[in-house]
């Protein structure tokens, strides 16, 4: 069946039209006769039915009374009455018991079409006869049955002309389709042919230039119109497409290469954002820094991976509600950082607070927790969100550093107590020195002067040697002694203008050494605060030095200047003396700390240390630049704020 | 038209041709010949449904049909067994038998036997005034005067008419009767 279905489908469209048509009209034709030819037959059955009934009756209630009263000449004839009709072929009538009473039958009829016994009452049909068998009544008492047999040939024949009629009008019919398909089929099927044509050879070459000469004005032509219309946009539109395509192609290039470049953009973005972090997790693992939420509405709690590892507790051991949050807490902190969660979220404000939690293992840990709330736009608080830092070590080192301070507080009290009782020491022993140091030096004196022609030439100059040593020995002493003063003696601040007292201590050296030939390049220097006596010493000092150690140069040129900054005022006195290695630059600062021998150039060492005393004292400092042979550059720098003030 | 049925309905009617042919074989007529009177007790009870009595021959509508037979009574049983329960125009059956004519009585048929033949004018003449159907069976009663006459010829039953008569007694026959019976007339 859907073969055939196929096949019908792959005919064309003509063959399709003569199929159609001849199935439609052959169906109505067929459809019409066989209603007709099956009409006629019943009810040509009905009528010779109804036809035989009345027969039946009319010649059984003939028969009656020549069946009672046993004439059967009579019911013969009666019987042969029958013969005017012309379907009967035979007829009986049967007695109370059965038995034939009177019988016709046809000529040329054989004997056996009169049925030797009364059949079953009604109609029946026995080959091409209709039969019939009625009761016979007399009153109310059946007496006999009547039987009549009709030839049913005539209606055969009938309708066998009906149906040959039939036959022959749907032959005809079909041959008069065949024909007109034939010949209208091609007012349709040919332009549908020729659009065909036109469609394969469009499809088949790509040649949208093609045009299907011309329909009418019916659906056909209209197709064919359309389809023309349809090529003509078709090939206007092919060659915008392939300009689009052109520029499509171009733009999805530009646009690979901007993909490309974005691409590699927000990989680097991802790698930076990775980095990042890969960085703060780090951080957060360094700084040992947890976060945690708290939804006051569910009472639930989150915590971070860090805040576990804080506590120590085991995450699917965690309830993850506030209750338990706060039992990981010390009893004794326990309330404050309830109270603190607490009025957090009612008064909206961000909190801070230290606490201590009891790890599962029984250690203490101390935490700094923060947090703040998170409102919604009406205002309310969602939830509490924050931060947990273990500040254990900190602590710890605070308390480190508070011990340390302490110690360290005892220890410089007990180092002022021995400096004081040091000094005290150290004045006492110069002090107590002198005494017997003038002794030696008076009697010495003593021996020259009374006892000079006693002694000879070799006594003499020891004489002199020793009075030259108690003199040095009292030099020392004295310097010394200016020297552990200095520690004690309270400070004098008052303005100090360095211009006057470094023209005052040139003129003590012009006077010290009459015969040096000195060249003075002294710049501007500005004024400051300070002891002004002190630092006189100072600078007779510097400047004692630099003309001392420049003995030989000729002429011997010394440098006094100052340079200023934001903070501190620096004053320097330069010299082209021996200069000095720079690896003891440390060394001439310390008290009887030489670098040239007495021989060489005298001196007691003290000087340095005693100028960089008062300079510390006035909250300063003081550092030496040298080179051998090649001068030495002193400097003091003084705070501006204490200079000014 | 048999032709068209052709052998195949032959073959199928074989055995009931043989059959039919067994019982053609027997002797046919008549089947079973039954004896004269239980013809004639038949005859008289089927008169009773062809033939119409006036409005006044019964007193209530449930007055049976009064059979009457007078002298020597040639039936028998039979007569008493045919019209047993039997009812004609929803009337039952009764059977008056008479000595003689003296003995008479009104009845709506009346069979006279063979018997009698000499007395007919007589019983004739008493019944002149009665609605009631005479039956002989013998050759002249309905030349005679009689209504319906019985007689066998060849051993076959035929009936005689005189429709005449049954008019005077204002009796209707059946025109069926009529038709299987031959008309007579009165002879005088």
């Amino acid at each position: 069946m859907a073969e055939r279905r196929r096949l019908l489908r792959n005919l064309p469209i003509r063959e399709k039209l003569r199929a159609i048509i001849l199935i439609i009209s052959g169906v109505s034709v067929v459809g019409a006769c066989a209603v007709f030819v099956a009409y006629q037959w019943i009810t040509s059955r009905d009528d010779q039915a109804r036809r035989l009934e009345t027969m039946a009756n009319i010649v059984g209630d003939q028969s009656t009374a020549a069946l009672e009263f046993e004439q059967e000449p009579q019911a013969a004839a009666i019987l042969a009455s029958l013969r005017a009709e012309r379907q009967i072929v035979a007829a009986a009538v049967y007695a109370r018991d059965g038995r034939i009473f009177a019988r016709f039958l046809r000529e040329g009829a054989e004997a056996d079409r009169v049925a030797a016994k009364p059949g079953s009452e009604g109609l029946t049909f026995d080959g091409g006869d209709l039969l019939i068998f009625r009761p016979l009544f007399s009153g109310k008492e059946r007496i006999g049955t009547i039987h009549l047999r009709a030839d049913m040939s005539a209606a055969w024949h009938r309708l066998w002309v009906n149906l040959a009629t039939v036959a022959i009008v749907l032959l005809a019919a079909a041959v008069a389709v065949l024909y007109l398909t034939s010949r209208l089929g091609k007012i349709i099927s040919e332009p549908i042919a020729r659009l065909s044509a036109v469609v394969q050879s469009v499809s088949t070459q790509r040649d949208y230039s093609i045009r299907v000469e011309g329909g009418g004005l019916d659906e056909l032509g209209r197709l064919i119109d359309g389809f023309n219309d349809m090529l003509l946009q078709v090939e206007q539109r092919s060659g915008e497409l392939a300009k689009a395509r052109d520029e499509l192609e171009l733009r999805v290039q530009e646009r690979t290469r901007d993909l490309e470049q974005e691409v590699a953009e927000r990989k680097a973005a991802e790698k930076q954002l990775q980095e990042k972090d890969t960085r703060l997790t780090e951080a957060h693992e360094i700084a040992q820094l947890g976060s945690w939420e708290w939804h006051p509405a569910t009472n639930k709690v989150t915590w971070s991976d860090e805040v576990y590892r804080m506590t120590g507790v085991l995450p699917n051991q965690f309830k993850s509600n506030l209750p338990e949050t706060v039992m990981v807490n010390h009893p004794d902190d326990r309330q404050a950082i309830q109270d603190a969660l607490e009025t957090s979220r009612a008064k909206r404000e961000p909190f801070s607070t230290d606490t201590r939690i009891i790890r599962p293992d029984g250690s203490i840990r101390h935490l700094h927790v923060q947090g703040k709330p998170v409102l919604d736009d009406a205002g309310h608080v969602v939830r509490l969100v924050g931060t947990v830092q273990d500040i254990t070590e900190r602590k710890r080192a605070d308390q480190a550093i508070l011990a340390l301070n302490a110690e360290l507080r005892s220890r410089m009290e007990e180092l002022a107590a021995v400096n004081k009782e040091l000094e005290g020491f150290s004045y006492s022993v110069s002090h107590d020195l002198r005494a017997p140091l003038r002794a030696i030096g008076g009697y010495a004196r003593m021996l020259i002067e009374d006892f000079a022609e006693k002694v000879d030439g070799e006594g003499r100059r020891y004489l002199n040697v020793i009075q030259d040593n108690t003199r040095k020995m009292g030099q020392l002493i004295d310097d010394l002694l200016e020297f552990s003063r200095l520690g004690r003696k309270a400070l004098l601040t008052s303005p100090l203008d360095f211009e006057d007292l470094v023209s005052q201590v040139r003129a003590e050296m012009k006077t010290a050494h009459p015969d040096r030939e000195l060249e003075w390049r002294v710049g501007p220097l500005p004024p400051a605060q300070g002891d002004p006596a002190m630092f006189k010493v100072v600078l007779a000092n510097l400047i004692s030095n630099s003309v001392k150690y420049s003995r030989g140069r000729t002429p011997a040129v010394i440098e006094i200047g100052a340079r200023a900054d934001a903070n501190e005022t620096v004053y320097f006195v330069r010299d082209n003396g021996v200069g000095f290695d720079m690896q003891y630059a440390n060394k001439l600062f310390g008290v009887f700390q030489r670098l040239h021998p007495a021989q060489e150039f005298e001196g007691t060492g003290v000087g340095l240390a005693l100028v960089q005393r008062i300079v510390q004292r006035h909250g300063g400092r003081v550092w030496a630049e040298g080179k051998v042979g090649a001068g030495a550059t002193v400097s003091f720098a003084l705070p501006r704020r204490a200079a000014g003030s | 038209m048999t032709g068209r049925q052709g052998p195949r309905t032959w073959r199928r009617l074989a055995p009931a041709a043989l059959l039919l042919a067994l019982v053609a074989a027997a002797p046919q007529e008549p089947a079973k010949k039954l004896p004269e009177y239980v013809v004639k007790a038949g005859f008289l009870y089927n008169f009773a449904k062809y033939v119409e009595w006036p409005a006044d021959a019964f007193e209530k509508p449930e007055t049976p049909i009064s059979i009457g037979v007078v002298g020597a009574d040639p039936f028998g049983q039979e007569l008493d067994k045919t019209l047993k329960d039997k009812t004609a125009q929803d009337r039952r059956f009764v059977i008056q038998r008479y000595r003689d004519a003296a003995a008479l009585q009104r009845c709506h048929i009346l069979f006279i036997p063979k018997s009698e033949k000499a007395r007919v004018p007589e019983i004739l003449k008493k019944l002149e005034e009665w609605p009631t159907l005479t039956v002989g069976e013998e050759e002249t009663f309905a030349k005679a005067g009689g209504a319906v006459n019985i007689l066998i010829e060849k051993e076959r039953p035929r009936l005689e008419v005189n429709p005449e008569v049954a008019e005077k007694a204002k009796l209707t026959i059946s025109a069926k009767l009529l038709k299987l019976a031959t008309i007579v007339k009165s002879e005088k």
